[in-house]
C-alpha cells in the first residue's frame, strides 16, 4: 500500500515533502496514469495538516503537469507523467532505458542492506552529482 | 415515573459492567514487547467501542420495550396491538443506538499527533470498508421491505390481521382472521425501522472511513483495524436488524395458518433471515485478526 510521510518539523515545508513524494512516486511508475489521488479534503485530515497545504501541492503538481484535476473524477495522474526509465522498467529491471531505475533500487537496496537509512543515502547520492558538476 | 424506576438501576448497572469490562481489558492486554503502544491503544479502544456498543444497544432495545407502549396505540385500538407493535420495531432501536455509540466511538479516535505523519495514498469509500457484510445488510434490509409491502397488501383494511377461510361443521364457509399479522398498522414504523438501520449504518461506516490512520503503525495494520471495526459494526446491525426482519416474518407465518404454502414459506424465509444474519454476525466477534504492527521507520522523511 503505497502511502505519504510527512514530517511537520522538517526544514522543508509539508506541502513541499507532500509534492514531491508524490512526483517521485509518479516518477518510478508506483502511481500509474489515471489513478486517482486522496480528495485533498481526506488527505490533510489523514496527515491532520491545513486543506490548504495539500491543494497548494496539488496545483504545483498540476502545473507541473504531473496530475490533472477533474470535477467529476477528483485528481488524477496525468497520461505520460512518468519518466521514460520508469515507463521502460515496468518494476522489473528491463532492458534499455529501465536499466537506470533499476539500478536505483539495487543502489537503495544496497544502501539498507548496509545500514545506511534514506538521508544518508540521499547525501551520498547528492555528494556524487555535485562532484560530477565540478569534475565536468 | 414507573420508566424512570426501571431505567435508572438499568443504566447504573450498564455503566458498571462496562467500567468492569474495559479495566480488566486494561489490565489483561499488560505491555506486550514487541507491539507499540499505538496497536496496545487500538485493540483496547476497538474492545472498548464493541463492549459500550453491544450493552447500550441491549440496554435501549429494554428500555424501549418496557416503556408504555401507549404512544404507539393508536387511540381505542386494542392495547395488545400497542405491545406489539413496540416489539415489533424495538430490534430497529437497537440496531440504531449500536449504530450511533459506534460511530461516537470512532469520532473518539485521536487525531494525528507527533512529528512524523502517514496517510495511504488509496481512496478509502464506505463501499469497500463495509465490504460483503453491508451487501448482506442491504439485502436483508431489502427483503424486510419487500415483506412488509407484502404483508401490507394482504392484510385486512386495520392492518394488524389476515383474513382466511373457516370451514364449519355443517360445511359452511365463512371468513376469519388471524393476527397480529404485519400489515400496515405495524408496516409503517417498521419501513421506518429498516430506513433508520440503512441511514444509520451507512453513517457510522462513513465516520469510520473518514477516521485518520492511527500514528506509527503501517497502512496495512491501520486498514486491518478498519476492516475489524466495520465488520463489528454492520454485525450488530444485521443481528438487530435480522432479528427484526425474521421475527416479523415467523409472526407472520404463524398468522397465515390457514393457507399453508403462504405460511410455509413465510417461515422458511423468517427462519432463513434470523439464523443467517446470527451466523453472520457471530463470524464478527473474533474475526480473522490484525497483522501484528510494524512500527514505522522513523528516518528520512523530509529528506
Amino acid at each position: 500500500m503505497t502511502e505519504l510521510r510527512v514530517d511537520v518539523t522538517a526544514a522543508t515545508p509539508v506541502y513541499e515533502q507532500i509534492r514531491a513524494q508524490l512526483a517521485a512516486l509518479v516518477a518510478v511508475g508506483a502511481l500509474g496514469a489515471g489513478e486517482r489521488l486522496p480528495a485533498s479534503r481526506d488527505l490533510a485530515r489523514d496527515l491532520g495538516v491545513a486543506v490548504g497545504t495539500v491543494q497548494r501541492a496539488y496545483r504545483e503538481l498540476e502545473a507541473a503537469g504531473v496530475v490533472h484535476s477533474r470535477r467529476r473524477t477528483g485528481t488524477v495522474v496525468a497520461d505520460g507523467a512518468a519518466r521514460p526509465a520508469a515507463a521502460g522498467a515496468g518494476g522489473t529491471g528491463a532492458a534499455g532505458g529501465g536499466d537506470l531505475l533499476a539500478d536505483v533500487r539495487a543502489l537503495v537496496g544496497r544502501g539498507r542492506a548496509e545500514g545506511l537509512d534514506d538521508a544518508e543515502l540521499l547525501l551520498l547520492v547528492r555528494g556524487v552529482q555535485a562532484e560530477t558538476r565540478v569534475g565536468g | 415515573m414507573a420508566a424512570l424506576v426501571v431505567l435508572v438501576p438499568l443504566v447504573v448497572l450498564t455503566a458498571v459492567v462496562v467500567l468492569v469490562v474495559h479495566v480488566v481489558a486494561a489490565l489483561r492486554a499488560g505491555p506486550a514487547p514487541a507491539a507499540p503502544a499505538v496497536a496496545l491503544a487500538a485493540r483496547r479502544h476497538e474492545t472498548f467501542v464493541s463492549v459500550v456498543a453491544v450493552l447500550a444497544s441491549a440496554g435501549a432495545t429494554v428500555a424501549f420495550l418496557m416503556l408504555p407502549s401507549l404512544p404507539l396505540s393508536p387511540a381505542g385500538g386494542p392495547r395488545g396491538a400497542g405491545y406489539a407493535l413496540g416489539a415489533a420495531t424495538a430490534p430497529y432501536v437497537g440496531a440504531v443506538v449500536l449504530c450511533l455509540v459506534r460511530a461516537v466511538g470512532e469520532r473518539t479516535w485521536p487525531r494525528p499527533r507527533g512529528a512524523v505523519r502517514t496517510a495511504p495514498l488509496t481512496r478509502r469509500t464506505v463501499v469497500r470498508t463495509g465490504g460483503w457484510r453491508l451487501v448482506v445488510l442491504a439485502a436483508t434490509l431489502g427483503a424486510g421491505l419487500v415483506a412488509v409491502l407484502l404483508y401490507g397488501a394482504t392484510a385486512t383494511p386495520d392492518g394488524q390481521r389476515v383474513a382466511h377461510t373457516v370451514v364449519q361443521h355443517d360445511g359452511l364457509v365463512t371468513w376469519g382472521a388471524r393476527g397480529p399479522y404485519p400489515g400496515w398498522y405495524y408496516g409503517g414504523p417498521i419501513t421506518a425501522g429498516l430506513a433508520a438501520v440503512a441511514v444509520a449504518a451507512l453513517l457510522a461506516l462513513r465516520v469510520l472511513t473518514r477516521r485518520p490512520p492511527l500514528p506509527l503503525v503501517t497502512a496495512e495494520h491501520d486498514d486491518a483495524v478498519r476492516r475489524v471495526a466495520a465488520a463489528r459494526l454492520l454485525a450488530g446491525a444485521q443481528l438487530w436488524a435480522g432479528a427484526g426482519v425474521g421475527l416479523t416474518m415467523l409472526f407472520a407465518a404463524l398468522a397465515l395458518g390457514g393457507t399453508p404454502v403462504a405460511a410455509a414459506g413465510s417461515g422458511l424465509a423468517g427462519a432463513t433471515v434470523l439464523i443467517g444474519s446470527m451466523v453472520v454476525a457471530g463470524t464478527a466477534v473474533a474475526p480473522r485478526g490484525a497483522p501484528r504492527p510494524h512500527p514505522l521507520p522513523l528516518d528520512g522523511v523530509a529528506a
